[in-house]
């Protein structure tokens, strides 16, 4: 349940409570300002009395307010009061047009006050007013008759409209809808209006101010009234027009009177009006056909006060209203480009999914055209911004006017529009991009400027099971090739498609081959301890050997190793071949004894279900311990791929291996799979410590993953750390524990032996005890 | 790190126990504590460190609830019997040393730029609010200025506190920022102890008003969220809710956060459980925490720390360490954001006792590392409190399982 709009409602809620439990009227004034005051955090407050006495001040300390300037608040004079300490501030007026009359002035030292807040105290003040007139009451009958059955009565009274106040309330609080609240208010109105009158509540109607409609009615039939009836008739048209309370206490003789009521025996009546957003929206109305009915001071402030009632729910429901279009608003913005108003990428992408789908449906593809403005850099440096948005602006509306209604142009950058088209064929699609081409290239006055501009036009065409970022890539490699080709053309994308599933082919036989060719071969690169260079772990990464290509990195081998299931054995080997590794530095060079190491696992290889045992297997025939392994896995493989995974991960956790999460803070970075995977590390992504030491907002990154960590009870490393500056913001962020090219850059097992080998000769300070990473 | 250090101390000058004290060039603030199971001695120590000079304008003690007081006091003045002093006893004090019990922490704030004022009175006789504002009234004493706020220690097993914030908002009006804690007696919840100069008070309200030369900063947070759908209060009185959602409120809360069995019946069981299980007041500006501090279970209500207004929803809280731990760091940053840029001077913590629940032994120590390690080696102090009062803005003040963080600039 959303609480955050019915505030107010909660607010008035437990004023009522607090004023109708105090006793006496000193401490109930008192109550009532610091109440009001409270509720909507004003600094100062005060109650002025007709003749401007200060009856009650809370805020001015000892030394009180100064009357004169409360006086010319509560008068309307000024609209700024006084606040010790914090200067001029806004006020808030609320004239108490009941007893005990005067004004109730607040002032607050933050934002000026609201619609609502203005309501919430008009609330405030008419309860305040009714509570003090039934206290007045029950005193003088004390005093002079000693009543006591009518001091019981009274002491019932209250909490009968203590008990209809807040069912109301809650009612409202609880999103009720309208009407019912209204039904709700209509009942208890007239429960204490003596229970034989008829109470409705009466609405202008939104679209006809004219006429108003009768949207609840207790204790009479509806036959009996108009369901509409224009505001110029009857005693709740005349407290609408006059914004005012209306009281016509006898019917027949009255000139608001409505005649046909007269005719069927209506003696009296009177109504109040209600407001929505300090506008006038209707009126709650009581008759009663009773000979000789008065309505006494108290009922009018009875029926006052449940007309405030009524604007609560009202100003509610159009709370609710403005959210919802405010909701509109910002998801509307969330796609669309805020120049042309066309859909974003966002949308597109979303679209063109949505269309796919039909297209696996339909068997006919979706055609997407990647439409470029040619050299419109050129318009921006010679018209100026402005004129090359209107550009844009224009190109936007011309590209709409090629299309069917229920095809889609969108803004993807810059210059950069994509059309989507569903149920062409291959000519139709020509024709289209032919039509969008003729369309831009006419000239267009911008700004009393004849301004030309041509579009090169990418086409792709998805069919069933195509993913929407391909098509829409395929499209841009088109354009490419479009742009590549002198511009102003319109190009397909068919040949390049198929070049780049040879290409994707080709690698995977190279791929297969490479491992038995021992074509792969291990890197290592150290994590360190900042502050004095020890290593701490070593990361082992994999690279082609490639005979004709030289040596290449997995950026370009391990998707197409994933996609075809080579990344199971190529993560074999990986682990066998980096355990062994291990062990000779541990043996071999004495201050790596303790140092551990840290393998890659993709996704893919988290979904074998042989991973435990090739992860045993590759320490038992190594012999390295199982606690000198880490295993290193991307947030998004955790996300994806590792609820299934997770039997796998914690057996591999009983044997004692640790778990770090690689590219943190690239993906989801939910404390929740921190928790559930029970992961020891985290990698800081390197694309926050590129920029820690010049962008503010990388910095707070790290910070706040640094201290999450720390929360956690878990070790992080810096990925990617290539400058002394990084290094020194990272030491000052509390970040030690370090990997990057500053300190080592990754190489074949050799040179780092041979580099720890050198660094003991070269007399460098004795390393220190190994550093247990991760607190039990 | 455990409390377990015979003292802290500050400054650049601490020479153990022989330091030749002279007037401070600036304003200073100086704290010391005392860990010595004599009363005496650990006072005696707990101000010998915190007077870094003799120019001392104010002593606020925060000790441990089992030492024979008198003999605290007789201690600390011993040490210098000329300066203004106000404390409690506590649920736990808190110093640059960690957080502990069954010890004794002493602030001083000296130097010529500081003026103080202090005043007490007895809730016993004159009622919460108005003790408070008699208290208070020792705020007329300084001159006028830019820099000043009312320090309040309260008596916290007295009612509804808002009250002790009323009182004394009567008194100062908005021109004084308030800032204090509700005095406690390690969560024995029987009776608590106010400090004023050499007097020993019970049921009271002790307030110090403090004009200075630079600005103070005030950080309040409470890193605890709302569980589950918000329950209406069908019936209250005061700070005592009697029903909720039309059931007794203290089957209904016990149920709703699924208590254990013993809590339903036993004081000392519903209070471990309730000290961790606060529930929230919707307000104009997000929620206000509000404790529960004991249980009548014969009429099974709910007693609270402050008043929860019939009529409005509350929600059933709950946080967890890194919340809290993370609320704590928010709020010394943010007090230490009104000292125009210039480091503390020190600072002063008023740290809910529920916090301290949530936190166990461990994570209270991480806090006051925290603290510490933000108040970048400016002298902390602090205590564990059955009420945390903060008011800067609007008049509303009391606040409940929420770290209270006053920075000296």
């Amino acid at each position: 349940m959303d609480t955050s709009s019915h505030w107010s409602v909660l607010q008035l809620a437990e004023f009522v409570a607090v004023v109708t439990a105090t006793a006496d009227e000193e401490s109930l004034l008192q109550a009532a300002v610091e109440r009001a005051a409270e509720a909507v955090d004003a600094e100062v407050g005060a109650l002025l009395s007709t003749d401007g006495d200060v009856v009650v001040a809370v805020g001015y300390g000892a030394a009180g307010p100064a009357a004169g300037e409360l006086q010319a608040a509560a008068m309307g004079t000024v609209r700024a009061i006084e606040v010790p300490g914090c200067g001029t501030c806004p006020a808030l007026v609320v004239p108490l047009d009941v007893e005990p009359r005067g004004a109730l002035v607040l002032g607050r030292s933050g934002p000026p006050f609201t619609g609502e807040e203005h309501a919430l105290l008009r609330g405030m003040g008419r309860v305040l007013a009714l509570v003090v007139q039934l206290l007045r009451l029950s005193r003088s009958e004390a005093t002079a008759r000693a009543d006591a059955s009518r001091l019981l009565a009274d002491l019932e009274e209250r909490r009968a409209l203590l008990a209809h106040l807040l069912a109301i309330q809650h009612s409202i609080a609880e999103r009720i809808p309208t009407e019912e609240i209204f039904d709700a208010v209509a009942t208890g109105a007239r429960a204490l209006m003596g229970g034989t009158d008829a109470v409705g509540v009466r609405l202008v109607l939104p679209g006809d101010p004219t006429m108003s409609e009768l949207v609840a009615l207790a204790g009479a039939d509806r036959a009996d009234f108009d369901r509409l009836r224009p505001v110029t008739v009857g005693v709740s048209g005349r407290a609408i027009l006059e914004q005012r309370l209306v009281v016509a206490p006898h019917y027949e003789d009255d000139d608001a009177g409505d005649p046909r009521l007269a005719v069927v025996g209506l003696q009296a009546a009177m109504a109040a009006p209600v407001f929505q957003d300090g506008r006038v929206a209707g009126a709650l109305v009581v008759s009663t056909r009773e000979h000789d009915r008065s309505f006494s001071k108290h009922e009018q402030d009875v029926l006052l006060l449940f007309a405030e009632h009524v604007s609560l729910a009202l100003n509610d429901d159009a709370a609710r209203r403005a959210m919802a279009q405010a909701l509109d608003d910002a998801v509307h913005r969330a796609t669309h480009d805020q120049l042309t108003g066309l859909p974003n990428r966002t949308l597109v992408l979303d679209r063109l999914e949505g269309a796919l789908a039909r297209a696996s449906r339909s068997g006919l593809p979706v055609t997407v055209f990647f439409v470029d403005l040619d050299r419109f850099k050129l318009v921006n440096d010679f018209l100026g911004h402005q004129r090359g948005d209107r550009v844009l602006i224009k190109v936007g509306a011309r590209l709409h006017a090629c299309i069917r209604p229920t095809d889609t142009v969108g803004r993807l950058s810059g210059d950069e529009f994509v059309v989507l088209c569903e149920g062409l064929d291959a000519v139709e699609a020509d024709e289209v991009a032919a039509r969008m081409a003729q369309a831009i290239a006419a000239p267009m006055d911008i700004n009393g400027h004849d301004t030309r501009i041509t579009a090169s036009i990418g086409i792709a065409r998805g069919f069933e099971a195509a993913i929407a970022e391909h098509v829409l890539g395929d499209a841009d490699v088109a354009l490419y090739r479009a742009k590549e080709r002198g511009r102003a053309r319109v190009e397909h994308f068919d040949q390049t498609l198929r070049d780049r599933m040879q290409h994707r082919l080709r690698t995977e036989q190279a791929l297969r081959a490479a491992l038995p060719a021992g074509q792969l071969v291990l890197h290592y690169q150290p994590t360190v301890w900042s502050p004095t260079g020890a290593v701490i772990g070593i990361e082992a990464l994999v690279r082609w050997n490639h005979p004709e290509r030289g040596l290449v990195y997995p950026g370009e081998f391990i998707e197409v190793a994933e996609e075809t299931g080579l990344i199971v054995p190529i993560g074999a080997w990986v682990l066998d071949k980096a355990c062994a590794d291990a062990v000779r530095w541990q043996t071999e060079v004495p201050h790596l004894a303790e140092v551990s190491l840290a393998v890659n696992l993709s996704a893919r290889q988290l979904a074998d279900p042989g991973l435990a045992t090739t992860v045993h297997e590759a320490l038992d025939t190594s012999g390295l311990q199982a606690d000198k392994l880490w295993l290193e896995l991307t947030e998004s493989t955790l996300m994806d791929d590792a609820s299934a995974a997770l039997a796998t991960l914690d057996a591999l956790r009983a044997r004692g291996i640790r778990l770090a999460i690689d590219d943190f803070g690239t993906g989801y970075s939910s404390l929740s799979y921190l928790r559930r995977f029970r992961v020891d590390a985290l990698k800081i992504d390197r694309s926050f410590i590129d920029g820690v030491a010049e962008n503010t907002e990388d910095r707070a990154i790290v910070r706040a993953v640094l201290r999450m960590a720390e929360a956690l009870g878990l070790t992080a490393v810096a990925e990617g750390v290539e400058t002394a500056q990084q290094d020194e913001v990272l030491a000052t962020l509390g970040c030690r524990l370090c990997q990057g090219f500053l300190y080592a850059r990754p190489a074949p097992l050799a040179a780092l032996l041979a580099d720890a080998a050198e660094r003991r000769q070269g007399g460098a300070a004795p390393p220190p005890a190994p550093i247990e990473v991760r607190s039990p | 790190m455990a409390a377990t250090g015979s003292t802290d101390q500050a400054g650049t000058t601490t020479m153990e126990g022989h330091r030749p004290r002279v007037p401070g060039p600036t304003r200073w603030v100086g704290v010391g504590r005392g860990n010595a199971t004599d009363a005496r001695t650990a006072g005696a120590e707990a101000a010998r460190d915190a007077l870094l000079h003799d120019d001392a304008a104010l002593l606020v003690v925060f000790c441990w609830d089992g030492y024979d007081h008198e003999a605290l006091l007789d201690g600390v003045r011993s040490v210098d019997d000329d300066v203004a002093l106000i404390g409690c006893s506590t649920a736990g004090e808190i110093s640059m040393a960690g957080a502990g019990d069954a010890s004794v922490v002493v602030t001083a704030f000296g130097g010529p730029g500081f003026r103080v004022a202090t005043g007490a009175a007895n809730a016993a006789d004159l009622g919460l609010r108005d003790a408070s504002a008699v208290a208070a009234r020792c705020a007329a004493d300084l001159p006028p200025g830019d820099h000043r706020l009312l320090l309040l220690l309260t008596d916290g097993l007295g009612g509804d506190m808002e009250e002790i914030v009323r009182g004394a908002y009567q008194e100062v009006g908005a021109a004084l920022p308030l800032v204090g804690g509700c005095a406690g007696d390690g969560l024995r919840m029987e009776q608590t102890v106010q400090l004023h100069g050499p007097d020993v008070l019970r049921h009271s309200v002790v307030a110090a008003a403090i004009s200075s030369d630079a600005p103070f900063g005030i950080g309040v947070r409470h890193g605890w969220s709302r569980v589950g759908d918000p329950l209406l209060v069908t019936a209250s009185e005061d700070n005592r809710v009697l029903e909720l959602d039309d059931q007794p409120a203290l089957d209904v809360y016990l149920e709703r956060l699924g208590a254990p069995p013993d809590a339903g019946h036993d004081a000392a069981a519903f209070t471990r459980f309730a000290t961790t299980h606060p529930l929230g007041l919707q307000r104009r500006r997000g929620e206000q925490v509000r404790c529960v501090n004991e249980a009548d279970f014969e009429a099974r209500a709910l007693v609270c720390a402050g008043q929860v207004p019939q009529g409005g929803l509350t929600w059933a809280m709950e946080g967890d360490e890194a919340s809290v731990l993370e609320a704590s760091a928010t709020a010394c940053r943010d007090a230490l954001a009104s000292l125009d840029g210039q480091p503390p001077l020190g600072l002063l913590a008023f740290d809910c006792i529920g916090r301290r629940g949530v936190l166990g032994e461990h994570g209270i120590q991480r806090e006051v590392e925290r603290i510490t390690t933000i108040a970048e080696g400016a002298p902390v102090a602090g205590f564990y409190t059955y009420g945390e009062i903060a008011r800067t803005h609007g008049q509303s003040g009391l606040h409940n399982q929420t770290l209270v963080v006053l920075a000296i600039g």
